[in-house]
C-alpha cells in the first residue's frame, strides 16, 4: 500500500487491486519524471489524485437498460459482456495497431492507450459496435481516420476521451442493420463549432444524406432520402421543431451547433423517426472534405426501431456520464 | 485540401487506380510483409469520384510520409506507369536516404502528376450540390 487511502485489494477484490496498479504506475511515473526523487505527499497528490477518487465501478451499461440498438460506438463501456474493446487504434511514428479496451470503470482504458501512443498520436482504425450484432465502424485510410490522441495526451470533451474529426475523416458501417431502414432514431453526443456539415451520408457521393447543416444556407433541402413531417431533431432534449419546406439548413445550424453543440459542454443531438430505406450503404459523416464532419464525437447509438418512448431515458442516461446540461 | 486527378488506362478504370496508388503509398510506409493481420489501415489517402467517372487522389500538397526500411517499391511503380526510368531511380534513393523519417510525397510522385486545388475541382463539377 501507498498510504494514499485506498482500500486493500483484500477487502475490495478485483477492482481496487486494478485501481492500486493504477496508482502504483502514476506514481512511479512520476517519481521517474524527477529523477528518482520522491517528492511530498501533496506535489505526488496532484499526480494521483484522480486516481483516489475512485469513479464507481462498471455495473450496467445503458444498453442493457435501452437494449436492441442496431449500432452502438462509445468510448465507455455500454454493456457488459461485449466485445471486450471500444476502439482500435494506429499509432504515429511506425503506424502500428492495437485494440483499446475498458477500465474496471467501464471507461476507456487510457492507461493503455497511452502506453501504446508512446507519447506521440493515434487515430482510431475501428471503432467496436457495443451492440452485440458486429457492426464495427471502420476506417482503412490513414488520411480519414479520427485522432484520440495528441503528443501523448488523450484527446477529451468534459474530461472524457473523444474522438476529434478534422474535416476529412469518415467512418463506414457496412451492414443493413443501419441503412435500407425504415425507421432510424440515431443519438450523438458531439462537441463542434463546425459551419456546414452532414453527420450520416451514403456513399461518396451526392445522394442519400442526413439533416444538412450549413451555416448561411437559406436551402429548404435538408435531407435526401432521410427524414419526412414525422421525423424530428432533440438537441439536449429539446424539439427544435423542423417544419419541412420551412426550416432552412442554417436554421439547423443555428438550433444543433450555435444554440446546442457548440456549447463549452457539447450536446446531445438525436435523429428520431428518420430512414435509410432506399440507402444501400452506411457512412458517419460525408464526401469530399466539403460536408464531412468537423468537431468532437464520443458516442453515437443507432436504433433501427422507435425509441421515442425511451428517448428522454437515453438522453439522460448520456447526460449523467457526460455531464453535458442541467 | 488538394488533389491529382488520375485518368484510367487501358484496363483499369480511374477509380481502380487511384485505390492501387493510395494502397502502394501506404506499402511505403507499413510494407505488407510486416503487417499484422488484423491491421485495419490500408491506405495511406482517400479518393473523390466525379459523376463522369474520373476518379482523383485526396493528397494535400504537403503530405508527408513515413518511408519504412523493409519497403519494396515495386507495388509502387507497378502502380503508376508514369513513373520515368530516371524518376524511379529518384524515388528509390530518396526512399533509401529517409527510412523512418517523413518526406514530402509530391516529391516521390511521378513528374506527369499535377495537383488541382478544392476550388479548380468544385468549378470542374467534381462536387455537385447537396441539394442535388
Amino acid at each position: 500500500m501507498l498510504g494514499l487511502g485506498v482500500s486493500s485489494a483484500s477487502q475490495l477484490g478485483g477492482t481496487a487491486f486494478a485501481l492500486e496498479n493504477s496508482i502504483l504506475a502514476a506514481f512511479k511515473t512520476r517519481v521517474l519524471a524527477d529523477s528518482g526523487v520522491v517528492e511530498d505527499y501533496a506535489c505526488l497528490n496532484l499526480d494521483v489524485k484522480d486516481l483516489i477518487t475512485e469513479p464507481a465501478p462498471f455495473t450496467t451499461g445503458l444498453l442493457e437498460f435501452y437494449p436492441g440498438a442496431a449500432a452502438a460506438y462509445s468510448l465507455r463501456q455500454l454493456r457488459r459482456s461485449v466485445s471486450p474493446y471500444a476502439i482500435r487504434v494506429r499509432r504515429s511514428g511506425d503506424s502500428l495497431e492495437q485494440d483499446i479496451g475498458f477500465n474496471s470503470n467501464g471507461e476507456l482504458d487510457t492507461n493503455a492507450l497511452l502506453d501504446f501512443a508512446n507519447g506521440g498520436d493515434a487515430w482510431v482504425t475501428v471503432w467496436y459496435d457495443q451492440s452485440s450484432n458486429g457492426n464495427d465502424a471502420t476506417q482503412g485510410t490513414n488520411a480519414d481516420q479520427p485522432q484520440i490522441v495528441s503528443s501523448g495526451s488523450v484527446i477529451t470533451q468534459n474530461g472524457k476521451p473523444t474522438l476529434n474529426f478534422d474535416g476529412t475523416d469518415t467512418f463506414n458501417i457496412g451492414s443493413s442493420d443501419v441503412y435500407g431502414q425504415a425507421r432510424l432514431d440515431a443519438y450523438c453526443y458531439m462537441h463542434s463549432t463546425d459551419n456546414v456539415h452532414i453527420m450520416f451520408s451514403q456513399a461518396t457521393s451526392g445522394s442519400n444524406y442526413s439533416y444538412a447543416v450549413h451555416d448561411g444556407s437559406t436551402s429548404t433541402t435538408l435531407a435526401s432520402a432521410y427524414a419526412d413531417a414525422s421525423s424530428k431533431i432533440y438537441v439536449n432534449g429539446s424539439d427544435i421543431n423542423v417544419i419541412e419546406g420551412t426550416t432552412t439548413r442554417d436554421d439547423l445550424h443555428t438550433a444543433i451547433i450555435t444554440n446546442g453543440a457548440a456549447n463549452l459542454n457539447g450536446a446531445i443531438i438525436v435523429h428520431e423517426d428518420v430512414q435509410t430505406t432506399s440507402w444501400t450503404d452506411f457512412k458517419i459523416s460525408a464526401y469530399a472534405n466539403v460536408w464531412t464532419y468537423t468537431g468532437k464525437m464520443s458516442e453515437i447509438l443507432l436504433y433501427n426501431s422507435d425509441q421515442s418512448a425511451k428517448r428522454t431515458a437515453i438522453e439522460s442516461n448520456i447526460n449523467d456520464f457526460y455531464s453535458i446540461y442541467s | 485540401m488538394s488533389y491529382i486527378i488520375v485518368t484510367a488506362s487501358d484496363d483499369k478504370t480511374s477509380e481502380q487506380r487511384c485505390k492501387e496508388i493510395a494502397e502502394a503509398l501506404w506499402t511505403l510506409q507499413r510494407p505488407r510483409a510486416i503487417r499484422h493481420p488484423r491491421d485495419v489501415t490500408n491506405s495511406f489517402c482517400g479518393v473523390v469520384m466525379h459523376s463522369d467517372g474520373r476518379a482523383a487522389l485526396v493528397l494535400s500538397t504537403d503530405a508527408m510520409i513515413r518511408p519504412h526500411e523493409q519497403l519494396d517499391t515495386a507495388e509502387l511503380f507497378d502502380s503508376m506507369p508514369e513513373y520515368t526510368t530516371q524518376k524511379k531511380t529518384f524515388v528509390n534513393a530518396k526512399l533509401a536516404a529517409n527510412y523512418g523519417v517523413e518526406i514530402k510525397v509530391s516529391d516521390i510522385l511521378p513528374n506527369a502528376f499535377s495537383y488541382t486545388s478544392q476550388d479548380e475541382m468544385e468549378g470542374d463539377g467534381w462536387f455537385p450540390s447537396i441539394e442535388d
